[in-house]
């Protein structure tokens, strides 16, 4: 079969782009440390608000210098829905839904996660950049979707 | 030429027709085919007509909405953003794109392989279904009982009919594949020996690869959503469902693309005076999408329940897609640059401006490929891994799709109903000057519409989000890509104004066709004689498709099991 001399050499130009992408795109984990969202646990939502650590939602500082943030989506809303965080730190999210599947996504950082029934959502995110974020449900939850979001402030000099 | 109104027999009938004969006042270029055989033809492209229409009515609300005009409360029976959104959704989605596959799908193989459909039976239950299952989704949604988006992820719960309706709307794709085998069988007993025909045998695999990618839909509805929505299961578990979903759901997209594909490949070329570039490496691209299945777990990279494992394998996998589409550029636009320099184009790029644009089938086909260079490349930025956290449901991936599904499939589908419609009803097209106008406001439209919402996207905009009203949008810099999204939107609006102008022009024209309507099927430059016979073992590569998807989804499955079936429905809206 009849494979043109351009488009073979084409399509080994396509096959060099892609590995030097994927070589690019497997630097982002190892060399800056993006990853993906993943699942601690599951848990049943009907239990999520009589069982620790979902009892009590918010901020809690680690020993590491980090920050645990437990928190719980609901229609429509995060609790909790706002804080404060010292800029460079290191926050260890642990979410979980009580009803159906929402979205969570803070612009300008790596956060971008989904938050479904059953599951507890895992992420870490640090914040590099004073000021307020908007912590954002980006996926349809319902008829008052676009009125879940919170606030995380970031707050300069050591917090 | 045959004179209107005036009894026509129908020249030489290959196969024996029960039913009987009915006059149609203009020829075709395939006169084995009655009334009978084009009728289904004819009334699946008219449901694709229809959802369209109900796609770009409420696309025009949505741009309003972005341009901060919220004209929910004013508009009858559509009471919410959600709901409309929900309805453009599964119209465009699924009605326009679905019912477009099955009609022009059969049409092509009854004239790849000269003649009919085997079965009269699927034929019209196939239609049955697709307006069956078009009428329970529309009531469901419009009746506001099912606020869910084409998505339907549990536990928003709709009502059964919504489910029941996208079940009919699958089921009628399952039937159009079944009489495409059946036919199929009747030709190689006549044909002992012979290559299928590439145009049937691409469309052929386009049906398929979608009947075998569509078991993930078919399950996740029968088993667990529609027992779930009827109260004989109490819970579901949202996360596996979503797996099961976006099995289907990644291969849906090459369903939308396919039938583009083969009119890009076996039709297009015709169209400009060019050749099919090679038989072999066309058969090869749509096998190519029949193997790479699965690969739906690059639509989950931020969900929480899949393993790291599953993830990387399917995005290694994803990347594979690069090459079909690349060979489909190289050779469409190689068959495009030959048809352009024997009509005299010279140079580099002379031989673009000599393609005949003024053919509004052609001018917007061209445009459509076009769109889908730019929709390609930010797919790519979509499947690219950690790259995906920044636009993961975001707005960039609505823009992406509006250039992909929206414009190289849909404004495609506008482009070669400007032949279809008059072949299938003898009717000159109307205004062909304002077609060539309707591509060109669709294809404006669409760049300043994508880049408003690739742009926003960026910097945080939530897709399925009543943008105006959120709580956050204040807080955000998203003013200007907001109104490239409204102004862009509108625009493409005009353009779906537009096209219904001329196919509705068209459908009630007074002037008929006086010569023969022919598909423009192109000649092949490297014919099958050199393309290797395994090809068509259709068979075999089924086999080997499943095999395939069975090991990929099998590590999915093995790391997530058991199921955790936490979820009744709930309905928030
Ligand atoms: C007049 C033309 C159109 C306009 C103005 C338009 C506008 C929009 C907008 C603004 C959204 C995003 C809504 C949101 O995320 O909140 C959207 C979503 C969508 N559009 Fe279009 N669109 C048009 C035509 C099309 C066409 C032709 C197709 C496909 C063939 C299409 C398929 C979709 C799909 C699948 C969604 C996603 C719905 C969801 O998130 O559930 N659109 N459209
Ligand atoms: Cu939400
Ligand atoms: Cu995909």
């Amino acid at each position: 079969m009849k494979i043109e001399r351009y488009e073979r050499w084409f399509l080994i130009a396509v096959a060099v782009a892609l590995l030097l992408a994927v070589a690019a795109l497997l630097a982002t984990i190892a060399g800056e440390h993006a990853a993906f969202p993943e699942s601690s646990e599951r848990i049943d939502p009907a239990l999520i608000s009589s069982t620790a650590p979902f009892d009590q939602p918010g901020v809690y500082p680690r020993d590491d210098g980090g920050y645990d943030v437990i928190m719980i989506a609901r229609t429509w809303a995060f609790e909790p829905a706002e804080m404060e965080l010292p800029v460079g730190a290191t926050a260890h999210f642990r979410i979980a839904s009580v009803d159906v599947v929402h979205g969570f996504k803070i612009p300008d950082t790596n956060a971008n996660a989904m938050i479904i029934p059953g599951q507890v959502t895992e992420l870490e995110v640090t914040f590099d950049e004073v000021g307020p974020h908007s912590v954002i449900c980006h996926e349809y939850c319902g008829i008052q979707h676009h009125i879940m979001g919170g606030v995380i402030n970031v707050v300069g000099g050591e917090g | 030429m045959t004179l209107l109104d005036e009894p026509a027999p129908i020249a030489p009938e290959p196969v024996p027709t029960p039913t009987v004969q009915r006059v149609r006042s203009w020829k075709i270029d395939m006169p084995y085919l009655t009334h009978a055989d084009l009728r289904p033809v004819k009334w699946h492209l008219y449901l694709a007509f229809i959802g369209l229409l109900l796609g770009v009515l409420m696309g025009f609300l949505q741009a309003m909405e972005r341009g901060g005009a919220n004209l929910y409360d004013d508009v009858p029976v559509i009471e919410t953003y959600y709901q409309g959104l929900t309805l453009h959704g599964v119209a465009l989605a699924l009605v326009f794109t679905f019912s477009f596959a099955n009609s022009f799908m059969t049409l092509l193989t009854m004239r790849g392989f000269g003649r009919p459909m085997a079965s009269r039976g699927l034929l019209e239950a196939s239609l049955w279904c697709g307006w069956a299952g078009t009428a329970l989704a529309a009531w469901a949604i419009l009746a506001n009982k099912a606020t869910v988006m084409f998505t339907f992820y549990a536990p928003l719960g709709a009502t059964p009919a919504f489910y029941i309706g996208a079940v009919l709307l699958v089921v009628s794709t399952w039937l159009t594949l079944a009489n495409q085998l059946l036919t199929l069988r009747a030709w190689r007993r006549d044909n002992v020996g012979a290559r299928i025909p590439l145009m049937s045998y691409t469309s052929i695999v386009t049906m398929l690869m979608w009947f075998l990618a569509s078991t993930g839909i078919a399950v996740e509805v029968l088993v667990f959503l529609l027992p779930w929505s009827l109260g004989l299961r109490d819970a579901v578990d949202p996360q596996f469902t979503r797996i099961l979903f976006w099995f289907s759901g990644h291969p849906i997209v090459y369903f939308w693309l396919l039938p583009i594909y083969v009119s890009w490949y076996t039709l297009l070329p015709r169209q400009v005076g060019g050749k099919i570039y090679s038989d072999g490496l066309t058969r090869i691209v749509f096998l190519t999408f029949l193997l790479l299945l699965p690969v739906g777990v690059h639509h989950q990279f931020t969900d929480p329940g899949i393993p790291f494992s599953s993830k990387t394998i399917q995005w290694l996998l994803t990347f594979g897609i690069f090459f079909p589409s690349m060979v489909t550029a190289f050779s469409v636009v190689a068959a495009l640059e030959q048809g352009g320099r024997k009509r005299g184009g010279r140079g580099w790029f002379g031989w673009i401006t000599k393609l005949p644009w003024n053919d509004p089938s052609v001018a917007g086909q061209l445009l459509a490929g076009l769109a889908f260079a730019l929709g390609g490349a930010s797919g790519l930025i979509n499947a690219s891994y950690t790259v995906n956290l920044v636009v993961h449901n975001t707005s960039f991936i609505v823009g992406h799709f509006h250039l992909t599904v929206g414009t190289a499939v849909g404004l495609s589908i506008m482009a070669i109903s400007y032949w279809m419609v008059p072949y299938l009803t003898g009717k000159q097209l109307f205004a062909p000057g304002l077609a060539v106008a309707q591509v060109w406001a669709w294809f404006i439209g669409v760049l300043i519409f994508a880049r408003g919402q690739m742009w926003g996207g960026i910097d945080g905009v939530p897709r399925r989000t009543q943008l105006r009203d959120a709580v956050y949008y204040g807080d955000n810099d998203w003013g200007t890509a907001t109104l490239f999204t409204a102004v862009g939107g509108l625009i493409m609006f005009v353009g779906g104004v537009l096209f219904f102008v001329v196919i509705v022009g068209t459908i009630f024209n007074k002037r008929v066709v006086s010569e023969t309507q022919v598909i423009p099927v192109a000649e092949i430059e490297h014919g099958s004689r050199s393309t290797w016979r395994v090809l068509d073992s259709l068979g075999t590569w089924t086999i080997i498709a499943v095999v395939l998807s069975v090991v990929v989804y099998g590590e999915v499955l093995a790391h997530y099991l058991p199921l955790t079936e936490v979820s009744p429905p709930i309905r928030p809206w």
